[in-house]
């Protein structure tokens, strides 16, 4: 159902609006290539977690394509988006990406439970906790002594990395981080969005970084402003 | 998913502890009148049985049931001895019983009778009485004790022991000068026969030779030998049992009865009376168990509560569930699941503190109330609570669940806090 050679995001004269109010985004075109790693640099209020939401497939828009990895989103039903979210999309939020009741490796593994794709893809149950302390280890979590802690002790700088493997787990196609290093200090950030990287570039994701922060833009290879690609801002901004 | 939604409430075990501690509390509760409504039904369903008829004076059903066979209360006239053995001798009639009521000692009601009590009385099943030690009275000053009574007063066969008039728990008037001998001590049943102190129709005669309207006539003094001399046939008993030969012919008998034309007389089947008595105790019954109802409503009203007020701090984790790929199925099953393991949990805390409490105070209620508790699996009608309960229970856990379904519609994957 999937084609590698295909954009992983490609959107086409895509509208947006909450019922009763004016349109809230409306782009003319965004394609993102597999494996590319992009900067989309947008105010609070500018629209883009619904961007967000509109790729993971919670909303959808009144018109237009939107196509992740060939598939056109609207097309599915919501109970079809949701186990495409499970199979090909892994997020990373701005902060309190953990849930405290599950251990280290739990909070890794949580999205396995909801995709058969993903626990194809690593094996049983030992070979998935397998690769959640790979992945932890890579992102240079040492698991043998923070998995007898509660998520809770972590620092903020260790539970966005346990999220990025979180989101990382199964090599989803694409990954989506919502302003994951605004609670991070300089350096943290610097090392985090590395890391981050890198770990795309082995699963083979194609990483889509959401900030306010137009100072990250520079780490990009390929940098977007949401006010660029979104007509309903200039529009309102005309008004 | 079930473990998920385990580790989320393990997570929160102090709020969680407090509301299935407080659904525990109610399920206790309402199991526990079920029980005891049950157990107290039994108990007064399996004092008598195998008797046809019961006859007395004239009089309600359900009063001449309790004074004669509870003794509870007071019989409000006498049925004469001739009336006794004209009913006696009808062709259907196969056995009678004789009751005189009306003596105590220390707080035990005395019952004069005769052989036929011990031949024919049955309890429960149609059990027959049995002897623990001993045997039934012979002589006129021959008593036969109920096993509460052997026990708690400290009797055995060979005590001797003096009755009161009247059947007050002190009495100032005893029967001092004809002090009995104890012959023999029944086994428990379970019903008042345990508390009872059983001496045969003559001696109730004897020791009333010389009272007369209730006191004892000053200088009339007839010593236990003299009484021996006298004519000691009763003149009148309380009420009497009847068993026949053809349970078909019960109701012409009792029509008969009621019919007697010398005296006012009332013929009672057991049964009937004892429907009667649920009816008027109905109430009672149906009050205290809206009163449990309406416990079990405030314990799920917390459970309601509890879930409410976390849900707040539960929207991120939520979205988290949906970011990973949870539809917002998933999370309405997560909240109704808790609310589902809570109420569980709470019905089995429950019924582990009534059976702890009906383990404590079973002897208690056994020897104070004669209300014999048992610790056997719930019945249908507990089971019945039981699922009420439940189903409640996950009725309210709806309303939380349905909110939390709708907000993580609009929500969606923005992590609101």
């Amino acid at each position: 159902m999937t084609d590698s050679s295909r954009p992983v995001v490609d959107i086409d004269a895509l509208r947006f609006a909450w019922p009763q109010h004016p349109p809230l985004l409306d782009i003319a075109a965004l394609r993102i290539a597999p494996g590319e790693a992009v900067f989309l640099q947008g105010a609070s209020g500018s629209g883009k977690s619904t961007l967000l939401n509109l790729l993971g497939g919670v909303l959808v828009p009144q018109s237009g394509r939107l196509d992740v990895l060939g598939q056109s989103l609207p097309s599915l039903r919501a109970a079809q988006r949701d186990r495409f979210r499970a199979d090909h999309v892994g997020f990373i939020f701005q902060q309190f990406n953990l849930l405290p009741y599950l251990d280290l490796v739990g909070n890794v593994t949580l999205g396995c439970r909801f995709s058969p794709r993903k626990r194809e893809r690593l094996g049983n149950t030992a070979a998935i906790d397998a690769d959640a302390r790979r992945l932890l280890s890579a992102l240079g979590l040492d698991v043998e002594s923070l998995q007898q802690r509660s998520v809770t002790g972590l620092s903020v700088g260790q539970q966005q990395r346990v999220a990025a493997a979180r989101a990382l787990i199964g090599a989803p196609e694409l990954v989506i981080a919502d302003e994951p290093t605004s609670a991070l200090d300089a350096n943290a950030r610097a090392a985090f969005i590395k890391l981050l990287f890198e770990e795309c570039r082995r699963a083979g994701s194609a990483l889509i970084f959401v900030s306010h922060d137009p100072a990250l833009a520079s780490l990009f290879p390929r940098s977007l402003t949401l006010d660029e690609i979104n007509r309903a801002a200039r529009t309102a901004e005309a008004a | 998913m079930f473990r998920l939604a385990l580790k989320s409430l393990l997570n929160r075990r102090g709020t969680v502890l407090l509301t299935v501690f407080t659904i525990a509390i109610s399920t206790a509760l309402l199991v526990g009148v079920e029980r005891l409504r049950g157990e107290a039904r039994n108990s007064f369903s399996s004092t008598l049985s195998g008797t046809d008829l019961i006859v007395g004076a004239r009089s309600g059903a359900v009063q001449l049931l309790l004074y004669s066979v509870f003794r509870m209360g007071e019989p409000t006239a006498n049925v004469s001895w001739q009336t006794y053995q004209e009913v006696a001798n009808a062709p259907s009639v196969a056995w009678t019983v004789p009751l005189s009521l009306g003596d105590s000692h220390r707080g035990y009601r005395v019952l004069g009778t005769t052989q036929a009590y011990f031949e024919h009385y049955r309890y429960g099943r149609r059990q027959p009485l049995s002897f623990a030690d001993g045997q039934p009275f012979d002589g006129v000053y021959e008593a036969v004790l109920g096993s509460e009574v052997a026990q708690k007063l400290g009797y055995s066969t060979g005590s001797d022991i003096v009755l009161a008039h009247g059947i007050g728990r002190v009495s100032f008037a005893n029967h001092d000068d004809k002090p009995f001998t104890v012959v023999g001590v029944l086994a428990p049943t379970g019903t008042p026969v345990d508390r009872t102190v059983h001496v045969s129709l003559a001696a109730i005669e004897a020791i009333h030779l010389d009272w007369q309207s209730g006191t004892r006539m000053p200088g009339r003094g007839i010593s236990a030998e003299q009484a021996l001399e006298h004519d000691l046939t009763p003149k009148s008993i309380t009420a009497f049992l009847v068993g026949l030969d053809n349970r078909m012919a019960a109701f012409t008998l009792q029509r008969q009865v009621n019919e007697y034309r010398a005296e006012p007389l009332s013929a009672i089947l057991p049964g009937v009376a004892l429907q009667q008595l649920w009816s008027l105790t109905g109430v009672a019954e149906n009050a205290l168990r809206i009163v449990a109802a309406c416990v079990v409503v405030v314990g799920l009203l917390g459970m309601l509560t509890a879930l409410l007020t976390t849900l707040n701090e539960r929207r991120r984790e939520m979205a988290i569930l949906r970011s990973v790929g949870a539809r917002p199925r998933t999370v309405l099953g997560l909240l109704v699941l808790e609310a589902g393991a809570l109420t569980v949990a709470g019905i089995a805390l429950g019924l582990l503190l009534l059976y702890a409490t009906i383990a404590f105070t079973r002897e208690l209620a056994a020897s104070r109330f004669g209300l014999f508790l048992g610790l056997g699996a719930p019945g249908p009608a507990e089971l019945v609570a039981l699922g009420a309960i439940l189903i409640a229970g996950l009725i309210v856990g709806l309303l939380p669940a349905w909110l939390a379904y709708r907000r993580s519609l609009s929500d969606g994957l923005t992590i609101r806090t």
